[in-house]
């Protein structure tokens, strides 16, 4: 009998994710654009403006929950992928108390300062009012504003994403809602659209209260800090540290790429620039989406080390990045003037620049998807250098100046081209500095990707099976005989094969009469032990706890049997680790 | 796993030959079952007995408790890794093995 890995486990656990994660971003976004649409109808085309000068208010805030909630989500899925439950508990409580402490001096501050920072952003005096009180009302909210979908990564992380997707959707149908009853009934200005998307995460912090006080299946816990803790604040602060700079030279390189092809296309060609920039907010919420589906996935391998589930995981991401990609680059290189349209960019003269525009700007899609992958891939695994590297040269370094340089040489083509040419680049270096560092660094990485060795001389034997008792006892002859293969006879060997047959049984007793769980199973043969690491995707278990009525059931021979066991509920899987001690020979 | 059955005087001696486990224990346990019906004095015999798990475990602990007072049944010859998982898990204490 085979019982070759397979991606079934972690392919479920992809596509459980993957659906919410996507939804959540497309609320995000439908709901800023319905946003615009609503201010521009309900108040003017001045306080439309006013909102987008006012933006950097909110992703200031949005890198702030970035900061913490992908910080945090990484932190805590490495954590729990290396089973150190205190770790996940002290990090979760950590960014909360931070995320709330931080909120509160920005709706301080915010509040203090609020007519400089509106000098700063706009100076208009026709818009100035309106940018003012839509900054305000944003500063007001400001800790619901970050608090909410810095909670909605923890969430994900903590195995819910639907519940996360669900988060994010309430409040911004709320949202929405109230922009109609706020500017529509009451003829409020913008900062009746700023209050409407407070109202809208106050929404969505009732729910999360809800998930704080009384969700059963919440695992992460509020614990009392040690001192000894504090030491995981800048691990916390520095783990999604690329995803914050993405955001902030997201809007620095909108400014300057507006100015360039402003001076270098005019009104004709910015118009149909701002149809290649929606087609990247487009495409975003799958390009993210599969990204942002990845990273607590894979946060969570590599706690476990098990790096050919991280490949498994990859792989998948980039098959649906890629094909994601490929279908909208199809369907513009096809119908880029449908696309035009869309946007009503229909005027002869805008129409014959934006076609050749769109369809080399289309092209860059694929690099733009390998980019942001490898960026939330390096971040998920400690490599944060690398992965700010391939922010800040995707983001600035390489666009800009490139931008600047064809812009001027084939007008409004060559800023497309200047697209495709720095995200072709931008993922061409982020391999070659990967080989670079593996390369440099070859007794600690191996391969591209940046795996790292076995610290310890161990031999590796990884299973992919169901819950069916022909498994449970066919798993335990290959444990035995992987065992024999690697110099672990007798007594080890022999209780190693009756664990993995015992667990694979709890796991099969445990989910009768429901849906059958998958399980992957990892044997590692160290110098003082070996070590069975067994995932699957069925109901949780309290795996502390045998039942004291019973006999021999599987739990209390595992417990019998092995040296140490160790469980972790992490991303809704059950993660058993079980050693035992080489006898000596 | 293979089961042989044999008369010896005033009792009737199973032995279990390969791997005890979650797929062959119900063999054993329709075996035991069928013994005790011709006798009420069973051994199980495990001295080729290379494996045993918790559902081997439990089908012998189960005929203990089912024959209790009606009958005897002892497990002999186990050695290895058998007897040291009897031990670890505290079975050796329920049943009379000799």
């Amino acid at each position: 009998m085979s019982y070759q890995r397979n991606g079934a486990l972690l392919g479920s656990k992809f596509r459980e994710y993957l659906f919410p994660t996507i939804i959540s971003n497309m609320s995000i976004l439908l709901a800023s654009f319905v946003d615009g649409i609503i201010v521009s109808k309900l108040i003017n085309d001045d306080a439309f403006s006013a909102v987008n000068l006012a933006e950097p208010v909110v992703l200031f805030m949005q890198a702030l929950f970035f900061l913490f909630g992908i910080g945090g989500a990484i932190c805590i899925s490495i954590a729990k992928g290396q089973r150190d439950e205190h770790k996940a508990n002290a990090v979760f409580t950590l960014s909360f108390i931070a995320a709330i402490v931080v909120s509160v001096i920005v709706t301080v501050v915010g509040i203090v300062l609020i007519d400089p920072i509106t000098h700063l952003l706009c100076n208009n005096n026709t818009l100035f009012d309106y940018v003012r009180n839509y900054a305000l009302f944003n500063i007001y909210g400001a800790v619901f504003m970050i608090v909410v979908p810095y909670l909605v990564f923890i969430v994900r992380t903590d195995g819910m994403p639907k519940l996360s997707a669900n988060i994010l959707l309430v409040s911004n149908v709320v949202n929405l809602l109230m922009d109609l009853l706020y500017m529509g009934v009451f003829k409020m200005d913008t900062s009746g659209a700023a209050l409407a998307t407070v109202t809208g995460y106050v929404v969505g912090f009732g729910m999360e209260l809800y998930y704080l006080l009384f969700f059963k299946k919440r695992t992460l816990k509020f614990i009392k800090l040690q001192k000894t803790d504090l030491r995981y604040l800048g691990e916390l602060c520095t783990g999604g540290i690329a995803s914050v700079v993405n955001t902030i030279l997201l809007f620095v390189k909108a400014i300057l790429l507006n100015k360039i092809v402003l001076g270098a296309t005019g009104a004709d060609g910015m118009a149909v620039f701002s149809v290649c920039n929606f087609t990247v907010t487009f495409i975003s919420m799958f390009v993210t989406g599969g990204s942002d589906t990845m990273t607590p996935i894979v946060g969570l391998l590599y706690g476990e080390r098990d790096y050919k589930g991280i490949d498994i995981v990859l792989r998948k991401t980039f098959v649906f990045v890629g094909a994601s990609c490929a279908i909208i680059i199809a369907a513009i290189l096809l119908f880029p003037q449908l696309l035009l349209q869309l946007f009503s960019v229909t005027s002869p003269a805008r129409v014959a620049m934006g076609i050749p525009a769109v369809r080399i700007f289309s092209l860059s899609l694929i690099g733009m998807g390998v980019c942001y992958v490898m960026m939330n891939y390096l971040q998920a695994t400690k490599q944060k250098a690398i992965s700010v590297t391939i922010t800040f040269l995707r983001g600035l370094v390489i666009t800009v100046p490139l931008a600047y340089l064809l812009a001027g040489m084939f007008g409004l083509n060559g800023v497309s081209l200047s697209f495709v040419l720095s995200e072709a680049l931008t993922a061409a270096i982020s391999f070659l500095i990967c080989f670079i560092v593996y390369r440099v660094k070859k007794d600690k990485y191996s391969g591209i990707l940046l795996h790292e060795r076995q610290t310890e001389n161990s031999a590796l034997f990884d299973a992919s099976l169901r819950p069916e008792a022909e498994q449970a006892a066919g798993i335990a002859d290959s444990i035995i005989a992987f065992c024999g293969e690697n110099g672990v006879q007798g007594k080890t060997a022999d209780y190693a094969g009756v664990l993995a047959e015992e667990i694979v049984e709890h796991i099969r007793y445990y989910n009768q009469n429901r849906k059958q769980p998958q399980i992957d199973l990892i044997c590692r043969v160290t110098e003082k032990e070996v070590i069975l690491s067994v995932r699957d995707n069925g109901e949780a278990f309290d795996a502390a706890t045998v039942d004291e009525d019973e006999e021999f059931t599987n739990l209390k021979v595992i417990h019998s049997l092995a040296d140490s066991t160790e469980y972790t509920r992490a991303l809704g899987l059950n993660n058993m680790l079980i050693k035992i001690g080489r006898a000596p020979c | 796993m293979n089961i042989t059955k044999q008369n010896e005087a005033d009792k009737l001696v199973l032995f279990l030959d390969g791997k005890l486990d979650t797929v062959t224990a119900p063999q054993l346990d329709a075996a035991l079952k069928e013994a005790f019906e011709e006798c009420d004095q069973v051994e199980v015999n495990l001295e080729n007995l290379a494996y045993v798990s918790s559902a081997g475990l439990r089908v012998l602990h189960s005929t203990h408790k089912r024959v209790k007072g009606k009958g005897t049944l002892v497990i002999s010859h186990a050695n290895g890794t058998v007897l040291d998982v009897f031990e670890s898990t505290g079975f050796s204490s329920y049943l009379n093995i000799v």
